[in-house]
């Protein structure tokens, strides 16, 4: 017997995660690029449906998508240095990109790349930021 | 670890989407009917998810460049997809449906072509 509930669907509509969210970069309401989402967090609740929550960003999150043995020993490793969230509610329009409701710099995602870009970047020649 | 994959039933468990990907989809009976490729969402309506998408090419399936190449040979009808409503348990990345429910056949022009199409448009605009 199978459960009362939504019909079987004949057609797919809406959005589809693999080929649209998972790997896709996220950027923010200004257009500058946040991250990629490296996975997704869902809760499968008591009455049955299983709802996305949180994009999950961060070298730990690619080692769990290697294998998932992985994913325990990341977060052994790495802890949650590296490992950011970012709630679904957050996410504006799914397209070419991931466009995320706030300015880019409101997401600590970005920050690493902020870090990199003031901190290394910056002694490569050509490479627009001034060796101050 | 799949602890929060192995979850036999609902009940608030949280769920990688990563691990559902890949997951081999079997009947009440335990007879395996495919693999999800991807999963359905309904972004406007708090992302609930809706359906399993199952593949045949196993990893194929999962890159998008070369996703394209077997089904365009043997037709992308193959495809089919399961209601998440049939879905009675998930555990050990395996999705077991409930008696009775079985997949059907993919339609509808979100999956037309290849699969590793970007939509340019906002997802939830043919609904």
């Amino acid at each position: 017997m199978t459960r009362p509930g939504p019909d079987r669907p004949t057609a797919l509509r809406g959005a589809l995660l693999v080929r649209d969210v998972l790997d896709a970069q996220l950027e923010g309401a200004d257009r500058k690029r946040v991250g990629r989402v490296g996975d997704l967090r869902a809760v499968w609740s008591d009455d049955g449906q299983l709802r996305v929550t949180t994009i999950l960003v961060g070298p730990q999150v690619l080692l769990g998508r290697l294998s998932y043995r992985l994913r325990g020993a990341a977060q052994r490793v790495l802890g949650d240095r590296f490992a950011h969230t970012i709630p679904i509610e957050d996410v504006e329009e799914v397209g070419p990109t991931v466009r995320l409701r706030g300015r880019a710099e409101t997401y600590t995602v970005a920050a690493g790349d902020a870090w990199v870009a003031d901190h290394l970047l910056r002694w490569i020649p050509g490479s627009g930021r001034s060796r101050r | 670890m799949t602890g929060d994959a192995g979850a036999p039933r609902p009940g608030g468990q949280a769920i990688h989407i990563e691990d559902l990907v890949g997951a081999v989809v079997a009947d009440s009976s335990g007879r395996r009917v495919g693999r999800v490729v991807d999963i359905e969402v309904r972004p406007r309506a708090g992302w609930e998810v809706t359906a399993l998408m199952m593949g045949r090419f196993g990893v194929l399936d999962r890159f998008d460049t070369l996703r394209a190449v077997p089904y365009r040979l043997r037709g992308f009808g193959d495809e089919q997809v399961v209601a998440w409503a049939d879905v009675a348990t998930f555990e050990n990345r395996r999705v077991t449906l409930r008696p009775g429910a079985s997949p059907s056949p993919a339609g509808g022009e979100a999956t037309s072509g290849t699969a590793g199409e970007r939509n340019p448009t906002q997802p939830e605009a043919a609904e």
